[in-house]
């Protein structure tokens, strides 16, 4: 049995926003920069340590 | 970012030789020539439509879609825009009837019903593509014609903004010097050349990546050939021009491609090891999961749901990544339902390709958007709605058969 953490949530909601934006025939650029900062902000935070995504040369 | 960047920079190495070549090609005149037989069968813009499609259609069976967008591209798509079509309209036939009819049932080669069927539990992908049969041509001819009345609306409501386009087009690839003798032996050996390669495909068993990769390199010969018969002297700078024009083409059109990628790459499980670390799962598989988990066991609610996990593990941009995932739940709902399972094995896959193999994820069109000098994002908008109505009736009809 699969259960879903905080993580997939917000990643659901920002999936749903690329989504929608792109339905509004809209650029999805911006969207997904917030998104990619918001995951690793939460699963870094989950871990306690940075991720790889932060600590990126 | 840096790890999306790595999926991509095959293609866009790719993509990048294959544009360097096609301008060489254009300078010295030599696409004028290879384009003269196929401006015969091309009067007007619908049959350039249809053309393009079902060219690309017929190569993507024998060796994937990927390849065969370097191929059309390079050779076809001149023909079809000079004939009326628009750019836009020949991207969207190229993805439509490549990376969605064609890689849905991928009959030939087997690749995505093989896996779907190992996730089945099906010993034969055969069980998939013949149940798949009516699914296929329902979400084909529906999405097919959707996009193209949507396409023809278009074309008639910005009739003098297509009509300026196609003349810059042609008057961009036609300022050229009478072609030389050396140009027409040219002209005559590249179909050559691209046929052996489609040969050397089928013979050597090569398909999706290891074909791409001879594609390009074929077009980095060529461009080689083309600047050392036609500039002899000046060969060695000229290539360094098309090289160069050819990446930043390339780069131009990957550049948001990388960033939007990265996102979705978090939720694939191969690649999110890769951007977060070790321990990373899947967010997208986890998400179709715990949907099935909590479905209705009927047949209605288990197509529309098969429909949309494959359509979620699609959001990646890899088709492939949801087979297994689909092809287990088809095996648990059509058990469950006593219904077909290769019927809900096909209906998932048909799902899982049509969004992710892909056309309508800016991430998986953006090859032949950059063949065709097309915005992936404009390329996507077009898909998006005939995709997204072709799939529910698909659904709908997968109720009835299941």
């Amino acid at each position: 049995m699969v259960t879903l953490g905080a993580i997939h949530w917000i990643y659901i909601v920002l999936v749903t926003v690329v989504i929608v934006t792109m339905a509004m025939r809209r650029d999805t650029v911006l969207p997904c920069i917030i998104g990619l900062f918001v995951v690793g902000m939460t699963w870094s935070g989950s871990r306690l340590k940075p991720s790889r995504l932060c600590s990126m040369p | 970012m840096i790890a999306a960047g790595n999926e991509f920079l095959g293609i866009i190495v790719v993509i990048s030789l294959v544009v360097g070549m096609s301008k060489a090609m254009s300078e010295t005149g030599i696409d004028a020539l290879i384009a003269k037989p196929a401006t015969k069968v091309m009067v007007n813009a619908d049959v350039a439509f249809f053309v393009t499609g079902i060219s690309m259609l017929i190569v993507s069976w024998f060796v994937w879609p990927s390849p065969a967008v370097a191929l059309i591209g390079a050779l076809i798509t001149p023909v079809a825009v000079k004939a009326g079509l628009p750019v836009i309209g020949a991207a969207i036939a190229m993805n439509l009837f490549g990376h969605g009819l064609a890689m849905s049932n991928d009959w030939i080669i087997q690749g995505a019903p093989g896996v779907t069927a190992k996730g089945a539990g099906l010993a034969d992908p055969m069980v998939i593509i013949k149940s798949g049969i009516p699914l296929f041509l329902v979400m084909g001819v529906v999405t097919i014609t959707i996009a193209y009345i949507m396409l023809k609306r278009d074309m008639s409501a910005n009739k003098d903004h297509y009509a300026q386009q196609a003349l810059n087009y042609t008057a961009a690839t036609t300022e050229v010097k009478e072609p030389s003798g050396a140009a027409k032996l040219m002209a005559a050996l590249i179909p050559v050349a691209f046929i052996a390669d489609v040969v050397a495909m089928l013979i050597l068993d090569l398909k999706g990546g290891d074909a791409t990769a001879l594609i390009g390199g074929t077009a980095l010969v060529i461009m080689s050939v083309i600047a050392m018969v036609e500039f002899k002297g000046e060969s060695l700078e000229k290539i360094t021009n098309y090289v160069r024009d050819g990446f930043v083409f390339g780069i131009s059109v990957f550049a948001p491609v990388i960033v939007i990628g990265a996102f979705f790459f978090l939720g694939g499980e191969g690649t999110a090891k890769a951007i977060l670390g070790e321990n990373a799962t899947g967010l997208l598989n986890d998400i179709g999961l715990f949907l099935s988990q909590n479905t209705p066991i009927s047949a209605g609610p288990i197509c529309f749901i098969q429909t949309i996990i494959g359509g979620i593990t699609g959001l990646d941009g890899s088709g492939f990544s949801g087979l297994p995932l689909v092809g287990s739940l088809a095996q648990t709902f059509g058990t469950a339902i006593n219904g077909d399972v290769g019927v809900l094995g096909a209906l998932g896959q048909l799902s899982a390709i049509w969004v992710g193999g892909g056309t309508i994820i800016p991430w998986g069109i953006i090859p032949v958007a950059a063949i065709c000098g097309v915005e992936p994002m404009e390329l996507a908008r077009r898909n998006f709605i005939p995709v997204i109505i072709g799939l529910i009736v698909t659904t709908i009809v997968a109720m009835f058969i299941v």
